[in-house]
């Protein structure tokens, strides 16, 4: 089926370069510790409000209750995603997405490619969106979704937001089991870089991670969110609720977090994502002279 | 001359979930249309793909019927004058209207006579209505979940890509969504890289996408995959084990359904074949098989959409997810059994079951009361312990990792972890079975243990919503509570477990303690008329009609067992002369006391010295001869007995009513009388109403 070995770094430039050809931004990731690719600000800002805007990075995102100490070939607390932002949304977009398929390497006719429902939603960032997961026999690689809402606005156009599973797909085309036997390079595995990485950070995240400090940067985290927000420091107010976001998880991973106090704390961090979104864009129209938002149901 | 309209809206991939109810509204509302617009039709038949919905109408009527309408002006007596000449009135009437006085009829109407004409109103064409009625029809679809994609702001379930539109073999230019319809539409989005074709009629159109490896009709995929399943399963020395759930799924993921056969390592047969069968269906929608004795094999059946020439590759790549997927569910097997249930309940301390009602642990406290409870009210002692020990670990599975994995294998788990503990079997099968009935057609718990434990779970569920005021409304209900109600009703009779189901409430709502915010009589009152509709349902189900329900519901619901004895004696009596003439009396009866401002619950004493007339006192005398009789038949539940000795009141009522006015002009005399009557309905006042019976 692959007549050559596709590295792993061959995999997200072979991706990067084809959504370059398709007109995007490729863009870095983010320097902040994420769950997902969502949040990288290329996508929580970009969606809002009218401007049209097309990008791709790859974002590395850490789900610390996921880590399994590098010993599980399929579960790691940091993997990579490749995410792709299209805004407006293109009316042949599963067609492009295809044939970002073909570019990898996967053959389409030798294989059953399925979109299964799948909404997507993200109750910390008031976002919601509708759309599938790809299958390609029977094996998820991609999330497709079409953005209805984030920050708790509507969003006008619909985005279109593609997220491709590296690893997944990497293992898939050069049919391996465990994804630390993925070959980064020639020289290097995926084992080589990032498996002391996962022994670490599951050991933290399970065991060391201090709870009571992390409660104290949780409520630190939402007040300078806050202060920001008044200033009109949106972009940082954001970093600072990205913060809240990754301290919450990681006191999820160490079990720290009871039940009612989950929800309370998710809408917490919902709460200062809707202003944040809110007020960049306000000021982003205002910017340019155009009406300000709506806010659905006032 | 009659017409074909072929519409296709070519969508992405819609969720399978949703084709059963966009079938039905598309069939529906085009139906309603047509008639409405008074458009003759043939058949409509409606089909679908993942990526296509497609109505095509045969044998359209190119038009609406011309139609007449009677324009009236001036009434006729003012229309002329007495020479015959027309009036102002009669010639500014024919004027407005373009025509000539000569032209203008008398026209006889329900308000009398007016000078007037029959106006001819030609019919609409056929496209002209469609145009405007097809973007109406799409735009008020309903889905579970809209969506919007584009910049007109079309909702709808997933995105349209394309729209054909052909009426007689002519595009109709339709809009919707920022399209116009054309005579275009695509093969197979893989299998033929969906490639464009023009289409000129139906049966091109079917021929055309066979060739491109489209079945646009669920039934014919349903069928393939059916047959194929069968076939390859035999292939392989199996059977598919029966899914017919995932079978309507995967007819909706497909437009060129195949099947292929995977197996995987024979050692995970070691896990049990519930989690195997779990893994296969909801992560992966495969079919599970089975050999002749009915043992799982380590083989799996996956619908792909794709053509059989592919399928090696193909199977690879479903064998290696589900490789992962097995190595999963083997790893959390081992871990889960590694901490024993009782061990675990520490845990369901931090599982909330309802924000206001406390923990999960709190409910299984409470469950063990209340299953203590019945048991003690049924006298079965012996079932105590058993009963303790299911109640406190039975929830203990929601802390493993296979139930966080696999919700809807909780309560199975549970019981194969407590059979691998070494908990006794009888504990280990209640626990097992403690979710059933899990819908209408699901069985009760094997167990009395399991039936016992069942409801004690439904109930706590129940009371406990409905006293803090959470009871369901319309389509609202979050916890299900018709359906688990529906539950107890369903386990108290295949167990025939006769219990008084206020009793049981009330135990349930006094194990809240602090919690609810209503009192008993209050979440009662709520309660008992929800439960009396799920009664009802459930008796309907088993056939019995609609009034021989009214009949023994209304009076008492209390002890649904006791209630379905009532209703079966009831229904077998109703075919007697004696009883349907009875039931008749009844109604009079029941009328003559309500007129007379007397409810069943206000009866009047009876003074045998005020009898005048023979009937009243035979009447009297038959009553209290009867009464002890009934009375001990509904003590010993022979409720045919009571019916028969009720049936045989008839001869008396009969010629009471035949001598005896009630309504004497005597106050004494017709209070007494309407006393009589009072005591006749009361002596059968909990066994059933039969004046509610239904005389054809």
């Amino acid at each position: 089926m692959n007549q050559t070995f596709m590295y792993f770094q061959d995999l997200f430039l072979t991706l990067l370069g084809f959504w370059a050809e398709k007109g995007c931004v490729v863009q870095m990731p983010y320097d902040v510790e994420k769950g997902a690719g969502t949040m990288n600000p290329e996508t929580f800002f970009r969606v809002l409000g009218p401007k049209p805007y097309s990008v791709a990075y790859v974002e590395p995102s850490r789900r610390p209750a996921d880590g399994r100490y590098g010993e599980n070939p399929n579960r790691v607390q940091k993997h990579y995603q490749l995410q792709v932002i299209l805004k407006p949304s293109p009316n042949n977009i599963q067609d492009i997405y295809l044939e970002s398929l073909q570019r990898i390497g996967i053959c389409l006719r030798e294989h059953d490619i399925r979109f299964e429902e799948d909404n997507w939603e993200s109750p910390t960032l008031g976002a919601w969106g509708v759309g599938w997961q790809v299958l390609l026999d029977g094996l998820e690689i991609s999330q497709f979704t079409y953005f209805q809402q984030a920050g708790g606005l509507d969003l006008e156009p619909v985005s279109v937001e593609i997220t491709y599973g590296l690893e997944r797909i990497d293992m898939f085309l050069n049919n391996i089991e465990n994804c630390f036997d993925l070959r980064w390079n020639p020289s290097t595995t995926y084992r080589d870089i990032r498996h002391r990485d996962e022994v670490e950070f599951s050991r933290y995240n399970f065991e060391e991670a201090d709870v009571n400090l992390h409660f104290k940067w949780l409520g630190e985290f939402e007040s300078e969110a806050k202060r920001l927000i008044e200033k009109n420091l949106i972009l940082p107010a954001y970093d600072y609720c990205l913060k809240c976001s990754h301290t919450f998880n990681v006191l999820d991973a160490r079990g720290a977090i009871g039940v009612s106090e989950r929800a309370n704390l998710i809408q917490r961090v919902r709460g200062l994502a809707c202003q944040i979104a809110f007020r960049y864009l306000d000021m982003d129209l205002a910017a340019q002279g155009l009406s300000h938002v709506q806010v659905p149901g006032s | 001359m009659d017409l074909e309209l072929l519409v296709e809206i070519g969508c992405e991939e819609i969720p399978a979930r949703y084709f059963d109810s966009i079938l039905e509204q598309l069939n529906l509302r085009f139906s309603q249309s047509l008639s409405e617009f008074k458009l003759p039709a043939g058949q409509i038949d409606i089909l679908a793909t993942p990526r296509r919905l497609i109505v095509v109408i045969h044998q359209l009527a190119s038009c609406q019927p011309d139609r007449t309408e009677i324009i009236t002006g001036p009434p006729f007596a003012q229309a002329f004058e007495n020479d015959k000449t027309p009036t102002r009135a009669a010639e500014g009437f024919a004027r407005k209207h373009h025509l000539r006085v000569e032209d203008l009829r008398c026209m006889e109407t329900d308000k009398g006579r007016y000078l007037g004409f029959e106006k001819k109103i030609p019919g609409k064409e056929a496209g002209q209505i469609l145009l405007e009625l097809l973007p109406s029809i799409l735009t008020h679809l309903e889905f579970p979940r809209r969506m919007k994609w584009e910049e007109s702001h079309f909702f709808f379930g997933r995105p349209i890509r394309w729209l054909l539109c052909l009426l007689g073999g002519q595009v109709l230019p339709a809009r919707l969504a920022g399209l116009e319809a054309s005579n275009q539409t695509y093969g197979h989005r893989i299998l033929d890289s969906n490639l464009r074709i023009e289409v000129r009629d139906f049966e091109d159109y079917c021929n055309q996408l066979s060739k491109l490896h489209v079945q646009i009709d669920p039934n014919a995929r349903l069928e393939k995959i059916r047959g194929l399943l069968q076939k390859v399963a035999a292939n392989h020395q199996g059977t598919v084990i029966h899914d017919p759930d995932l079978l309507k799924t995967v007819v909706y993921l497909n437009e060129h359904p195949s099947v292929v056969c995977g197996n995987f390592d024979p050692s995970y047969l070691r896990l049990p074949r519930e989690v195997l069968i779990t893994v296969m269906r909801e992560h992966q929608k495969y079919f599970s098989l089975q050999d002749s004795q009915g043992k799982l094999l380590p083989k799996f059946l996956a619908v792909v959409d794709s053509d059989e020439v592919h399928h090696s590759s193909i199977t690879l790549g479903h064998e290696r997810v589900l490789r992962a997927r097995l190595a999963d569910a083997s790893f959390f097997w081992d871990a889960d059994i590694k901490i024993s249930l009782e061990d675990r309940c520490e845990k369901l301390k931090k599982i909330i079951f309802q924000e206001k009602l406390g923990s999960v642990y709190d409910k299984t406290g409470r469950m063990g009361m209340l299953a203590e409870f019945i048991a003690k009210s049924l006298k079965r002692h012996d079932l105590l312990e058993d009963l303790r020990l299911a109640a406190k670990i039975c929830k203990a599975d929601l802390t493993t990792e296979m139930v966080k994995e696999f919700t809807n294998l909780q309560g199975i788990m549970g019981g194969l972890y407590a059979q691998a503990q070494g908990i006794s079997e009888i504990v280990a099968s209640a626990i097992y079975d403690h979710y059933k009935p899990a819908a209408a057609e699901d069985s009760s718990p094997r167990s009395l243990v399991g039936a016992i434990l069942s409801v004690s779970d439904k109930l706590d569920s129940v009371i406990a919503a409905f006293s803090i005021g959470q009871v369901p409304t319309g389509s609202k209900d979050p916890l299900a509570l018709r359906r688990q109600t529906l539950g107890v009703i369903k386990v108290l009779l295949d167990h025939r477990i006769s219990l008084s189901i206020s009793q049981v409430a009330a135990k349930a709502h006094s194990n809240l303690k602090r919690l609810p915010q209503r009192n008993f009589e209050e979440t009662y009152r709520e309660f008992r008329d929800f439960l009396k509709d799920r009664m009802k349902f459930v008796f309907r189900e088993q056939g019995y009609r609609y009034d021989e329900i009214n009949a023994v519901v209304e009076v008492d619901s209390d002890n649904p067992l006791e209630c379905l004895e009532r209703l079966r004696a009831i229904a077998a009596m109703r075919s007697s002369q004696d009883f349907y003439s009875l039931s008749v009396s009844f109604k009079r009866i029941k009328n003559i006391l309500v007129k007379a401002g007397l409810d069943n619950n206000n009866t009047l004493p009876v003074d045998p010295e005020l009898f005048q007339a023979e009937e009243e006192r035979n009447l009297f005398r038959k009553i209290e001869s009867i009464e002890p009789a009934i009375r001990r038949s509904r003590k010993t539940h022979e409720y045919q007995a009571a019916f028969e000795l009720l049936a045989s009141l008839r001869p008396q009522v009969d010629r009471f009513f035949d001598q005896v006015l009630v309504m004497a002009d005597d106050k004494a005399l017709q209070k007494n009388r309407l006393g009589l009557l009072g005591n006749l309905l009361m002596i059968f006042t909990d066994l059933a109403d039969i004046s509610e019976i239904v005389v054809s």
